[in-house]
């Protein structure tokens, strides 16, 4: 994890109503300190030549990553934006109109924060203290829940009752908190904390879990693991758990990868790496199928409606399309361009098009998948493809570049050598690649797709990108930024920076006016 | 060791009824000189005098001891039970005097010990105690722990505030245990002081303009103590790490007290501190500030108002608006870096007195956002403004060889400059001396400067509309200060061996004079006070 002085608190929805897919590496994790280019994704055997087994298929460009910050969704309070800061244990509360400041101290060391989706209560995973802070957003009273040892994550349900905090061994540790102790360590426990009633009840899971998903109402908790998936039944007093065996294989389980829910919460859908099956799980009676799905499927999501499931056949260049409702319908299977290698994609909001593309193969070019018509358009970039995300309103797509370029990339291009972020007017597919003097580590939009921001490491301004134009604008900030955001409900984002007592900017897009606060950590230290 | 030749008539004249109390009270020839000469190592009197609504008091050195003056040449002891004075400040009201002092005591409760000569010297203690006089009369006192050498006053002058203040010179001894975070608050009508624990090297102390809290700066810490509890009510930390030192530099209070705006040395930061809902921000400046001052519309109680920073090195000057934000309101560019404000009702005096050759004054009108600039001759030491706000009057000090010609001998002279705030006016004055006192005072007459200047035996009244036309007055001997008096009046220290203070009448151009109230000093009395109060 990336190691920042400050950690914002994203407000987060966690309301995945429609089953979103997610990475379990790059889940939406809330407001990570280390959000960082690059969610984690564990990364396969590069430079493998392809490896067909009996039981999968490795094309050998590796896993493809997909970015954890580009899934963040946008603060979901309209009152408050919570400042975690893991160096003083506090978490300061600021408001949205008055930019009145309050802080509170927390447990040690907090890593992970997240906000309840009726924005009633923030609450803090502390990683050196091994426990959780639930903070009355309000007042900010705090109300701490110990939790077992050598976690370094934590999810919420979509309806904020509970939150499940894990240790995710793809995560880098950094050295703080627990899972760097010496004593008896279980890396497949997790803790379910009940915001409400402050109850803890933790329990053990398969081989590394993953990540944590919920369906829709928030009654059932799937926990992923290599070799289990563990079923928890939410609405049970206490909650009850059911592991589901997920491979055959007792000696070297497949890797899982990704798992989504569908939108009623029968199925739990699993993507394992070097796979030529998903998995799927019925939620009722924990009986598991296998769907196909080609060779070695590198990306799974779900449409925006929720009504089909698209896995993506890297090994064998397919997409299939599976009918939610029906999982045991025959899959359409779309061929991609022959020769092309693509492993990811990103549908647009309006469910019109997906983007496919591969942070593996060094590529430089993406398709665009018309769904109307199922036609595959192959297009050119500037450089390889590090991740890509689509504007909240589906008319602007954002392809950030990494800084290594491909094969391909002619060695007298002025975007040779350098980050770069190409976006795309999805009407038409017209671009406007920018050259960048540093890595982007953070990037948000407004609700209403007209506008993005972002931040780079090291670059002390936050950058403003019209939707529309294309233009940018760049807003020099006191100090660098760690992260930002937008404002729910508005066009004011905000970042907060790098300061030894705390410093966040507001900047309004429409006047853009920016206003700093700074300081404010030492609210903590005030004595009445 | 100064030989002050002694005549029985220098001391005879004027023999007032407190030296014959003096002479009765003691034995009158235990200390009388036996020589026609004596030579004392300390001055008899003090010109660092105070101007109170009942007199003037200047303390005697050598005896020890505080005398009230009056303009009609008469004098009389204070009697501070045995506190011999070195520090005295008059409240803000005018009546009454804080004394800081000590009074010697001997542990040794020998009976047959009655003088501080007769007690061994490792027996001697030298107590410190603040003393608060009133109408000539020692009111009250508390102890006073002994690094204590600066006092303020709430602007009520009901609370006095009393603390070890860097500036004012170092702590050379130490008496028992010595609490650098200590401030002490003495509530003039009772005198008993209570001991809060502040924070460390407390350096400067502002009030509420309505005296319910006083605000005090001191390392890292800002604390906010109630003036009627002598409580602690918040304490602001300036840095959470412990390791790290943030020293306060400056600091001003909003119109409505309910932030504080304190600046940091060494750095742009500006802490602003909500008092009435404690919180901490931060506000970056390009540099560190030189000066702050708060400006509010005189007409308009409600005006939050801003905040005016100088920097002394950028040649500009900045306004911040005193609202919840503290946003830069404006900066407004100079030809030249200033480093001091001073406030007009509705304008702003800015000029450098930094010492270099910088001869800028600005002054900026807040109602029309409009900028004078004026131009002095020699580098500004000091400026003023009279009561009106119309003139601005300055020191210039000499700057040898920066000039030639007729400009070489201005250059080389201290100055006086005169400024009109109602036009762009500026005249630089050469003066024969360096001025040692400059007071403003306007009448029916006009408005005019009354000059003093080292060594030099007259008074000089400048003519502020006409400055060429300034009079001379005479004095009965060199100036060393000159002052204001509640009434309106002025006093003129002078150099005289027995105490010489002139009192002027600028409505009638009248002198009075007293003198010979040090003669005192001419007798010690080394009788140990309050005997039999040593282990109290």
């Amino acid at each position: 994890m990336r190691n920042t002085p400050l950690l914002i608190l994203l407000p987060t929805l966690g309301a995945l109503g429609c089953a979103d897919s997610y990475s379990l590496a790059g889940e939406d994790k809330g407001a990570y300190a280390d959000t960082g280019w690059g969610g984690g994704a564990a990364a396969g055997d590069e430079g493998y030549d392809g490896d067909a087994s009996d039981t999968g298929y490795d094309d050998g460009y590796g896993s493809e990553d997909e970015s954890a910050f580009l899934k963040l969704s946008p603060a979901a309070t309209d009152a408050y934006v919570f400042v975690a800061n893991p160096d003083r244990n506090t978490v300061t509360r600021i408001a949205v109109g008055s930019l009145a400041v309050d802080t509170t101290t927390v447990g040690s060391d907090p890593t992970i924060a997240l906000t309840s989706p009726d924005y009633r209560r923030a609450v803090t995973f502390n990683a050196g203290s091994d426990d959780v802070s639930v903070i009355d957003a309000d007042t900010l009273e705090v109300s701490t829940v110990e939790v077992r040892e050598n976690y370094n994550q934590m999810v919420m349900s979509p309806d904020g009752a509970w939150v499940v905090c894990y240790h995710d061994s793809r995560v880098e540790d950094d050295g703080s908190g627990s899972s760097s102790s010496t004593g008896t360590v279980s890396y497949n426990e997790f803790s379910l904390v009940n915001i409400e009633t402050l109850e803890h009840v933790p329990m053990v899971g398969g081989k590394n879990p993953h990540g944590v998903k919920f369906t829709a109402d928030g009654s059932t908790a799937l926990v992923v693991a290599d070799d289990y998936l563990s079923v928890v039944d939410l609405t049970a007093e206490p909650p009850t758990i059911e592991r589901v065996p997920l491979t055959d294989d007792l000696l070297d389980p497949p890797e899982a990868e990704e798992v989504v829910v569908d939108p009623d919460g029968n199925y739990a859908i699993v993507r394992q790496y070097a796979a030529t099956v998903l998995r799927a799980v019925d939620l009722h009676d924990f009986e598991v199928s296998d769907l196909d799905v080609g060779d070695n499927p590198t990306d799974l999501d779900v449409t925006p409606d929720g009504r089909h499931a698209v896995a993506v056949a890297r090994g064998s260049g397919e997409l299939w399309v599976y009918d939610l409702d029906d999982l045991a319908a025959e899959p359409q299977v779309i061929e991609m361009p022959t020769g092309e290698v693509f492993g990811s994609i990103v549908l647009s909001p309006d469910d019109t098009k997906g983007l496919l593309y591969s942070t593996q193969t060094g590529q430089s070019r993406y398709a665009s998948w018309d769904r109307a018509t199922d036609e595959i358009t192959v297009r050119s970039l500037v450089k390889p493809v590090d991740t890509v995300a689509v504007s909240p309103t589906g008319g602007t797509a954002l392809v950030f570049h990494p800084k290594d370029d491909g094969e391909d990339v002619d060695p007298d291009s002025p975007f040779a050598g350098s980050y770069a972020l190409t976006l795309i007017d999805l009407a038409d597919f017209f671009s406007n690649p920018l050259k960048l003097p540093a890595e982007p580590i953070a990037f948000d939009s407004t609700e209403d797709g007209e506008n993005g921001i972002f931040i780079m490491d090291g670059e002390p301004y936050l950058v403003e990108l019209d939707y529309s134009s294309l233009l940018y604008e760049e807003v020099e900030l006191k100090s660098e930024p760690v992260y930002i955001g937008v404002l729910p409900d508005t066009r004011v984002a905000y970042a907060s920076q790098d300061h030894p007592l705390g410093r966040i900017s507001f900047y309004d897009i429409d006047t853009q006016e920016l206003q700093t606060i700074t300081g404010f950590e030492l609210n903590s230290g005030i004595d009445q | 060791m100064t030989p002050i030749p002694f005549h029985a008539g220098d001391a005879m004249r004027p023999l007032t009824p407190s030296l014959l109390l003096l002479l009765t009270a003691c034995d009158p020839f235990a200390n009388w000189p036996d020589t026609d000469h004596l030579s004392t190592d300390r001055a008899l009197w003090d010109d660092d005098v105070v101007a109170a609504a009942d007199g003037m008091y200047v303390m005697l050195p050598r005896a020890g001891e505080l005398v009230r003056v009056q303009d009609d040449g008469s004098y009389e002891v204070v009697d501070l039970d045995g506190l011999q004075p070195s520090r005295i400040e008059p409240d803000p009201t005018g009546q009454r005097v804080v004394v800081f002092g000590t009074w010697p005591s001997c542990d040794d409760d020998d009976p047959k010990i009655r003088h501080v000569s007769e007690c061994p010297y490792d027996e001697l203690q030298w107590n410190p105690e603040l003393a608060i006089v009133e109408d000539g009369k020692r009111i009250g006192a508390a102890e006073m722990p002994s690094h204590m050498n600066d006092i303020v006053f709430s602007p009520d002058g009901r609370v006095a505030v009393a603390f070890h203040n860097e500036d004012k010179g170092a702590i050379t001894e130490t008496q028992g245990i010595v609490d650098l975070t200590q401030v002490i608050f003495i509530p003039l009508d009772t005198g008993e002081a209570t001991s809060v624990s502040i924070g460390f090297n407390p350096s400067d102390i502002l009030f509420t303009d309505d005296g319910s809290a006083a605000v005090v700066m001191s390392r890292s810490q800002v604390v906010v103590v109630d003036l009627d509890t002598f409580t602690k009510t918040t304490a602001y930390p300036l840095t959470l790490d412990p390791d790290q030192s943030v020293e306060p530099a400056d600091a001003v209070l909003t119109p409505d007290g309910d932030y504080a705006l304190v600046a940091i040395e060494g750095a742009s930061e500006l802490y602003v501190l909500d008092l009435a809902n404690p919180s901490i921000t931060i506000e970056t400046l390009e540099s560190p500030p030189a000066d702050l001052a708060v400006y509010q519309d005189p007409n308009d109680d409600s005006d939050p108002g801003v905040t005016l920073v100088v920097y002394s090195d950028r040649a500009s000057f900045d306004m911040l608006a005193n609202d919840n934000a503290f946003n830069l309101e404006d900066s407004i560019e100079l030809d030249d870096p200033v480093t001091r404000i001073l406030e007009g009702d509705d304008f702003a005096l800015l000029y450098n007195d930094s010492g270099r050759s910088l001869y800028d004054v600005y002054r900026y009108d807040f109602a029309a956002g409009d900028l004078v600039e004026y131009v002095v001759d020699n580098p500004v030491e000091s400026m003023q403004l009279s009561e009106s706000g119309e003139w601005a009057v300055g020191v210039l000090t000499p700057e040898p060889g920066a000039g030639t010609g007729i400009d070489s001998y201005q250059d080389a002279n201290w100055g006086l400059a005169v400024l009109d705030m109602s036009s762009d006016e500026a005249i630089s004055l050469v003066v024969e001396a360096e001025p040692v006192g400059v007071e403003l005072v306007e009448n029916e007459d006009g408005a005019f400067a009354l000059v003093l200047m080292d060594g030099v035996d007259q008074l000089y009244t400048v003519n502020l509309a006409q400055p060429g036309a300034a009079t001379a007055l005479d004095l009965p001997a060199p100036p060393t200060g000159i002052g204001t008096l509640p009434d309106g009046r002025f006093y003129i220290t002078h150099q005289s061996s027995l105490g010489l203070i002139s009192f002027l009448d600028p409505a009638t151009g009248d002198l009075t004079e007293a003198s010979g109230f040090a003669t005192p000093s001419l007798f010690t009395d080394d009788t140990l006070p309050r005997r039999g109060e040593e282990n109290q």
